[in-house]
């Protein structure tokens, strides 16, 4: 029998080998090589060239401070598991503006030197608990300088504290929970518009266009963020003389909605607007058209901003509302910041934009550019710092008011809570997302009121 | 298997390397590949296993909703940190009175679940444990206790009560000392079930409850006492952590994950010894802590057929495999 029980741990070590070695292959992260894009993108300006300065040793003078070779920025991502889309088209972001850094812009400028920024990051599996020890080891093992946020308010909940009890600065572009905020977190600055100011601008639009768009439904995952979402919308409403007809949540997890289509249906809503992420944003889509449930327009939350909304929905997605941080076509440039009278840093919209069909033969979308944006200001605050102190660059952060490619930014000192950005309003128009709200920087016109499911299965597209 | 004061004290020998090494690190910074996130996952899954211990190694019966007790404790810390905080008090009422909490709720839930299921037998036992956490999950969610799905967030409240430099405080060092406190508790409580009458009536249990029953041994009293203790020591961990994650969900609190850990590691330290989960936990924290930067998410893969060969080659566990094969280890190893 001892032969045999051998014989059997042999195998299982064998196995084993095996597993890890197809582990250590599929987990490994996805290389990036630059791609050059197959055409020119429409509707992007021609864009000349961009110049690659590098540094010049002669800008060296006797640094003040001790600048290391290069200055790390740590962060997770939610590479695999339920926030993986997110995550992965984040990474994207984070690769274009280290691109951007150290090649075009040349390095961050500090004690009379040009720095290169590097990045080190760790797929935290969309799971809380690997956040936290992730985001400790990104301190305490690998050291590095900063830190930047991962996707999600759920996982920046994790993250935060840890940054927090470390003493360092965390950038957060990825989680738009108000509580991040009002936790009375000192190193925690939010870099986009927080839930509670995400989607209200959506009852602003639909008042522009029908007075008599009164009857609204909200229809909500019960999580954080969402919860939060809905309270912005419905204080909005309330404002804008909106009445709300149907409010209802589901819990996380839910992809069959159903019972709660039956209801909402017969209540028979002007407006239906949806509290959701990806996966259960495009299972909702779905089931609306399955069940017919027709509305003079329909906002989603979250889904419909990534691409791949219209990919798996195709004619079924035209027409439909959706907030976003940021898009491509919104160019939040230089002038944009003359009219504020602040100060413009980092690439323009149409040069981030340019530079990532490059690099990934794909447009960049509001994770990715979030992500980029965040970096983008950290080696802004440094450069104001002049330091690689945390306080200081807190500081800094709390000092700056300016714009980059993704809008403004300016956060409340104490909180660091974000006020300067604002969200937009997108919409699916014949396969092309188009801005829609707010008026100023509109890429086209709104299409209302939207097709009923039938019209659009009989294939109609919505064109202004 | 008789208890010897070596055994004892080469127990505490290691427990006092474990928590030595911890305040060490804190004082002076990283030891090599030794850090203070490597020690408070050893520490934590030291606790998990030896309360675990307690009711798998010493009764043989499979408790697949373990993590609820942990669940209960993380809720019941931070709902005491919160209330304490929205009352206006001082923070230590607020650790004072989430003690209290954890202890009734989780001796509460063991008393209910135990009186009942514990008079199932094997694969029935297991499921209604399974579909108690799962049931206490949808419950927390659907009735929207403890702020639901939303998630009940205490890192607000703690740095409010305590400060910034406090709450750091906390959420490192103290509940580092909060986990190996429970994990000693629980060996002390191990020693002093094996040396009394309670110790024979739970291995009796274990190697034949009908013969025990008809000895005259009051079976499910027993195992109740040994489910609770369980629960308790499981749902006072879960207290502890509740500063280390400081905002909790149900999703992450009621992870079955965390049962199958502690099941592994009181397997492959050796179901009932005391040593058990020493060993288990140094090697399984290390392996997860290593192989977290390796081989992300794949510690329980590779765990996976680790205990099936041990269940295979060394069925009393890594300890029992010593005790059997190398016999001068019997004199220090229990």
């Amino acid at each position: 029998m001892v032969e045999r029980s051998w014989l059997i741990l042999g195998g299982i070590v064998v196995i084993l080998l095996i597993l890890v070695g197809i582990g250590y292959y599929t987990t490994r992260p996805p290389e990036v090589t630059p791609t050059t894009p197959a055409s020119t993108p429409t509707g992007t300006p021609t864009q000349t060239p961009m110049e690659v300065r590098t540094p010049t040793p002669t800008e060296t003078i006797a640094p003040p401070v001790a600048v290391p070779d290069r200055i790390v920025i740590g962060f997770t991502l939610p590479l695999s598991g339920a926030f993986s889309k997110e995550g992965q088209l984040a990474l994207k972001g984070a690769l274009a503006a280290v691109k951007w850094v150290n090649e075009v812009y040349g390095g961050v400028k500090i004690g009379g030197k040009r720095v290169p920024i590097e990045i080190k990051y760790y797929d935290d599996e969309s799971k809380r608990d690997l956040v936290i020890s992730l985001y400790e080891r990104l301190i305490t093992v690998d050291k590095v300088h900063f830190l930047v946020g991962t996707y999600t308010s759920t996982l920046v909940m994790a993250a935060a504290p840890v940054a927090e009890k470390y003493g360092m600065v965390f950038v957060n572009w990825g989680g738009a929970s108000d509580l991040i905020n009002k936790q009375g977190y000192k190193y925690v600055v939010t870099t986009w518009t927080q839930a509670s100011r995400y989607m209200a601008p959506v009852l602003d639009l639909i008042s522009s266009l029908d007075p008599t768009a009164k009857r609204v439904a909200l229809i909500w995952k019960s999580d954080e963020f969402n919860r939060i979402v809905m309270e912005g919308v419905r204080s909005r409403a309330q404002t804008l003389g909106f009445t709300i007809v149907y409010d209802k949540s589901f819990p996380i997890g839910t992809l069959d909605f159903t019972p709660l289509l039956v209801e909402l249906a017969v209540v028979k809503p002007d407006i239906i607007v949806t509290g959701t992420h990806f996966a259960d944003g495009l299972a909702i889509t779905k089931q609306l058209a399955d069940m017919g449930v027709n509305a003079k327009l329909i906002a989603v939350n979250v889904a419909p901003s990534v691409p791949d909304y219209y990919k798996s929905l195709g004619a079924l997605a035209e027409g439909i509302v959706f907030p976003s941080e940021w898009e491509p076509g919104v160019w939040w440039g230089p002038d944009y910041a003359k009219k504020l009278g602040v100060e413009f840093f980092g690439p323009t919209p149409q040069e981030f934009h340019v530079m990532f069909l490059a690099m990934h033969g794909e447009e960049p979308t509001e994770y990715s550019a979030s992500l980029a944006n965040a970096i983008i200001l950290l080696v802004k605050a440094i450069e104001v710092a002049q330091s690689l102190d945390q306080k200081a660059v807190r500081e800094a952060f709390s000092k700056l008011d300016i714009v980059t490619f993704f809008g403004r930014f300016k956060i409340d000192p104490e909180t660091g809570f974000q006020i300067g950005h604002q969200s937009v309003i997108g919409q699916w128009q014949d396969g092309r997302k188009v801005i829609i709200w707010p008026p100023d920087i509109a890429t086209g016109k709104p299409y209302y009121p939207v097709l009923t499911w039938e019209e659009k299965k009989a294939g109609r597209r919505a064109i202004p | 298997m008789t208890l010897s004061r070596t055994h004892i004290l080469a127990l505490l020998t290691l427990y006092a390397i474990i928590l030595g090494l911890r305040i060490l690190v804190e004082v002076v910074g990283p030891l090599g590949p030794i850090t203070g996130q490597l020690l408070t996952l050893l520490a934590f899954y030291i606790a998990l296993g030896q309360a675990f211990n307690i009711f798998l190694g010493m009764t043989g019966y499979v408790d697949f909703g373990y993590v609820a007790f942990m669940a209960l404790g993380m809720y019941g810390m931070a709902s005491g940190v919160v209330r304490a905080y929205e009352a206006g008090l001082p923070g230590y009422y607020g650790i004072v009175f989430g003690l209290i909490q954890t202890i009734t709720l989780t001796s509460l839930l063991a008393l209910i679940v135990g009186g009942i299921a514990l008079r199932l037998r094997g694969a029935y036992f297991a499921i209604a444990t399974i579909s108690v956490n799962e049931g206490l999950r949808y419950l927390v969610e659907g009735l929207d206790i403890w702020e639901g799905s939303r998630g009940l967030i205490v890192s607000g409240p703690l740095i409010r009560l305590f400060g910034s430099e406090g709450f750091s405080l906390l959420a490192t060092i103290i509940s580092d000392i909060m986990v190996f406190s429970v994990a000693l508790l629980a060996l002390v409580i191990s020693i002093v079930f094996l040396n009394t009458r309670i110790g024979y009536a739970l291995k009796a249990i274990r190697e034949d409850e009908d013969a025990a029953r008809v000895m005259g041994v009051n079976t499910t009293m027993y195992k109740v006492l040994a489910f609770t203790t369980s629960g308790i020591l499981g749902g006072l961990l879960g207290a502890a952590w509740s500063f280390k994650v400081a905002s909790i969900y149900p999703p992450d609190a009621f992870n079955i994950l965390y049962t199958i850990e502690a099941i592994i590691l009181v397997m492959l330290g050796g179901a009932g010894t005391l040593a058990g989960p020493i060993v288990s936990g140094t090697l399984y924290g290390s392996l997860k802590y290593f192989l977290a930067g390796i081989l992300p998410g794949f510690q329980l893969l590779v765990f996976a057929p680790i205990l099936v060969a041990v269940i295979v080659v060394a069925p009393e566990g890594i300890v029992g495999a010593l005790r059997a094969y190398i016999p001068a280890t019997r004199r220090f190893i229990a």
